[in-house]
């Protein structure tokens, strides 16, 4: 090296050496709700003109919309055809929140143990009980449940009989209950990236364990080669479907063009390896891009596919919700369909109310609501931090 | 569930590893510390928000060393456009504080003058300079980081050099 260059070398190595690492300040705690981007300062103003009008326009439409009835406190859920009226979703605070579906109100909190940090929900088929899965990133990965009681209390969280799943750095990544409401699928994404991998059932009344493996582990291969478990629904009570990711949601670089499969694992058979579960539908070019899937006992899939996105280039997508047959894969009716913008994140679900007959729809900070006859109803004051009913 | 949550935990093993690097490489643009970890916190909060962008795993590094660069870059702008409207003196959370009694004393003077000088140069300049004498990274790997081509790279490593070479009275 010349003389300028060993000079300019020394200096930035002193000058770097000049930050003290034990004073670093620690890294901010991540959000669980969808991340929003910040906007300029001078966004600010004309945000806050924004949702006034927003707001009045709103309550004009709710007022019209529902009756005026005082959200107090959680009631039985209606029968069937009724839109649920609460939801759950995490707060950044270390709660669940015990939401209106009409108005975004928060009506009740459940807080999580201390030291456990909640992932994701899923409700039972009463309506009432709600399970939770962590993080082992701060502790044990378990399974928590409480409930709504008739009056409307909410009791404390407490980990489930069998609730411990998978080991440290593993993830609670999706959980389904079954339509008796006695056993909840699990499923469980490895320490580093990737997707789940591994598919747990749990018997609510005992604790017992079936366990279904994926593939190969994304990390180390590059290549996409296993089975994993992008979203799980029941299709009957002896019956996990789930649909496996298109290419590990392109986060990999290395994937291939795969496109998504649902397959299905019979429980009874006690577990063993994703790869050899039922195909319901696989590879098909009218399906390449499935995000999320809820399963009836009718024989009907419900599916979120994505159109005309890509991580790398587009932020414009149509997104389509519809129903098709899980003999075939007719499409029977498409039950929604919106282009939307997303921005960097493509992350979204479908869930399922206890009758199956109302859809939470979320993608990002895009497209949030729930589907009444083919028409969005937007979530009010929703965080979006994982809801379910 | 979205994978937003099963990132989150990897995410942050990318920055337990890499944080005191990147906060150095950080304060090599801006100057001080305060300043680096506000540039990192940031590129960590927005990684998490874009982390469907992210790179395969042997790409991660030089994925967060540019994301580190860009923020360094808007600090840079920031207080750019606050010296030309004149209101440096009003925006305190956009001043570079001084550097402390601390840091001052193990820079020589000798590094002083060279680090001025550094900070004299055209910011393209600047970076490839640092990237190359701190980080010791290739031509290929700042261009990676930079989003040039490789020849790029070379000549304004080149160039940089030699305007720091003339800056200091020596010949590059």
């Amino acid at each position: 090296m010349t003389r300028t260059e060993d000079r300019l070398a020394d200096a930035l190595r002193a000058k770097a050496a000049t930050v003290r690492a034990d004073r670093h300040r620690p890294l901010p705690e991540p959000s669980r709700s969808r991340a929003r981007h910040r906007a300029g300062i001078w966004l600010a103003p004309l945000a806050a003109a924004t949702a006034v009008v927003l707001v009045a326009v709103t309550a004009i439409l709710l007022t019209h919309l529902y009756p005026r009835t005082k959200p107090s406190v959680p009631q039985a859920p209606s029968p069937v055809s009724a839109t649920p009226k609460y939801y759950a979703e995490f707060w950044n605070g270390g709660q669940v929140m015990i939401r209106s579906t009409a108005t975004g109100k928060v009506v009740r909190w459940a807080p999580e143990p201390a030291g456990v940090f909640g992932m994701i929900l899923a409700a039972g088929p009463d309506g009432r009980t709600f399970y939770m899965g962590t993080a082992a990133q701060r502790s044990v990965n378990a399974i928590y449940s409480f409930r709504l009681t008739a009056s409307g209390a909410v009791t404390p969280m407490r980990k489930i009989d069998g609730g411990v799943v998978g080991s440290t750095g593993e993830m609670v990544y999706g959980l389904a209950v079954s339509p008796d409401g006695t056993e909840l699928a699990v499923a469980v994404a490895g320490a580093r990236y990737g997707l789940a991998q591994t598919l747990v059932v749990i018997d609510l009344r005992t604790g017992a364990h079936h366990v279904w493996q994926g593939g190969l582990p994304l990390w180390e291969n590059h290549l996409y080669e296993g089975v994993n478990i992008q979203d799980l629904s029941w299709s009957g009570n002896q019956r996990v479907d789930f649909v496996t990711s298109w290419c590990g949601n392109e986060f990999f670089a290395y994937c291939g063009p795969k496109t998504a499969q649902v397959r299905a694992v019979n429980v009874a058979s006690g577990g063993g390896s994703l790869a050899a579960s039922t195909v319901v539908l696989g590879d098909l070019a009218r399906f390449p891009k499935i995000t999320s899937m809820v399963a009836d006992q009718q024989g009907h899939l419900t599916i979120m596919q994505v159109a005309g996105w890509s991580v790398r280039t587009g932020t414009v997508a149509t997104v389509t919700v519809e129903q098709v047959s899980a003999a075939d894969g007719s499409v029977q009716r498409v039950l929604y369909r919106r282009r939307v913008t997303v921005d960097a994140n493509l992350d979204g679900s479908l869930i399922a109310d206890p009758s199956g007959q109302h859809l939470l729809l979320w993608i990002d900070d895009s497209l949030h609501g729930w589907l009444d006859h083919g028409v969005l109803r937007p979530m009010q004051n929703g965080q979006l931090g994982n809801p379910v009913w | 569930m979205g994978q937003t949550e099963l990132v989150t935990a990897s995410v942050a093993a990318v920055f337990r590893t890499y944080h005191d690097d990147l906060v150095r490489l950080a304060v090599l643009f801006v100057g001080d510390q305060p300043t680096a970890e506000d540039v990192v916190q940031d590129v960590y909060v927005k990684m998490h928000a874009r982390w469907s962008k992210l790179p395969g795993p042997d790409e991660v590094l030089p994925y967060v060393r540019a994301a580190v660069l860009n923020g360094s870059r808007s600090v840079l702008r920031r207080r750019s456009l606050a010296h030309r409207v004149g209101v440096l003196q009003r925006v305190s959370a956009i001043v570079p504080p001084l550097p402390s009694a601390e840091s001052e004393a193990i820079l020589s003077e000798d590094r002083r003058r060279v680090l001025a000088a550094l900070a004299g140069l055209s910011r393209r300049r600047r970076e490839v300079l640092v990237l190359r004498y701190y980080l010791g990274l290739s031509e290929a790997e700042i261009a990676a980081v930079l989003g040039v081509s490789a020849g790029t790279v070379k000549s304004t490593a080149a160039r940089g050099l030699a305007a720091l070479a003339r800056e200091l009275g020596e010949e590059a």
